[in-house]
């Protein structure tokens, strides 16, 4: 095994600089704020005990994404096995926040899939390309195209249905 | 999805234009006449309204994280290492299991089994017996000792 890197000091600064990214990312993903934070611990320990060259922020930022991506969608097969996630996602607790937001956010993001979950956020939040969209996401850089627009024509779809849609200024 | 995919080449200026928070009065037309970009700026500018607001909570402390690494780091080592060291034992039981075949094999094959009934009858030879029942006490003993390691 591959000795630690980087190191203590090395990794506090990376953490404190991505893990509120990525929780938000999990959080947002998952729909459940008990699961998001298990996952991010173990999107970080993965990432310390990887294999990997050394890498900088935004080369580390997004090999955070990719774990933590891989690590949604094995919590989601398992959870698919037993047939609980959607409930799970519906009726979980959540942290405090603006009440009429969260509960706006919870309900037009639990009408998409994880998959397109990730893709706006990577693609809208992030504003990352479709190249590292792929990368993260391990798909073709030239499904990502279409994914993305599926996903976002849906978004836009239930924005618009539930009066979420914001002002364009003139 | 039957919906033809279209993509404005403005695109990118209003993800920039939604970052930054202004929108010119150039792009504010373009917007209300392109029905691409407003699909983009009303998504781009409500997820990232999300993201701003979205309380994450406490999150653990890098301590821990890197503590937590450390302690499976050194589990997964020696599990590492264990599983090196009972390779020969493992190579050593499967050839025993191996060797027991193959002498019930040739037990048989020089007792001389010319059809099914004549083998059955030769199980009533203590001999023969013996060496089947060892042969496969064997097996089904590393058969299961597989299994237990495995799970």
């Amino acid at each position: 095994m591959p000795p630690l890197a980087p190191n203590e000091a090395e990794f506090r600064d990376i953490y404190e600089r991505t893990a509120p990214r990525i929780a938000a990312y999990l959080r947002r993903v998952t729909g459940a704020a008990d699961w998001s934070e298990d996952l991010l611990q173990d999107t970080y320990v993965r990432y310390l005990n990887a294999d990997r060259p050394p890498m900088d922020e935004r080369q580390s930022l997004s090999y955070l994404y990719r774990i933590a991506t891989n690590l949604v969608y094995d919590r989601w097969r398992s959870m698919r096995r037993e047939t609980e996630w959607e409930q799970v996602a519906r009726v979980e607790e959540t942290p405090p926040e603006p009440v009429g937001l969260r509960r706006d956010v919870e309900q037009a993001l639990a009408r998409l899939s994880p998959r397109e979950r990730a893709l706006v956020w990577l693609a809208y939040v992030e504003g990352y390309p479709h190249k590292d969209i792929a990368r993260v996401l391990e798909v073709k850089d030239r499904s990502v195209r279409v994914l993305l627009f599926r996903a976002r024509r849906k978004l836009a779809k239930i924005l618009e249905e539930s009066g979420l849609t914001p002002e364009v200024q003139e | 999805m039957s919906e033809r995919m279209r993509a404005c080449p403005r695109e990118g200026e209003v993800l920039a234009a939604v970052a930054a928070g202004t929108q010119g009065t150039d792009l504010g037309r373009h917007l209300s006449d392109c029905p691409e970009c407003r699909e983009v700026f009303a998504v781009s500018a409500w997820l990232q309204g999300v993201a701003r607001e979205t309380d994450v909570g406490a999150l653990p402390r890098a301590e821990r994280v890197w503590w937590r690494a450390q302690v499976e780091r050194r589990l997964a080592t020696r599990h590492e290492l264990a599983e090196r060291a009972a390779r020969p034992i493992r190579w050593f039981e499967r050839g025993a299991a191996a060797a027991v075949a193959l002498i019930a094999s040739a037990i048989l094959w020089e007792q001389g089994v010319p059809t099914a009934s004549a083998a059955l009858a030769r199980l009533s030879d203590p001999t023969t017996l013996g060496a089947l029942t060892a042969a496969l006490m064997t097996l089904a003993g590393l058969a299961a000792r597989e299994a237990v390691r495995k799970s």
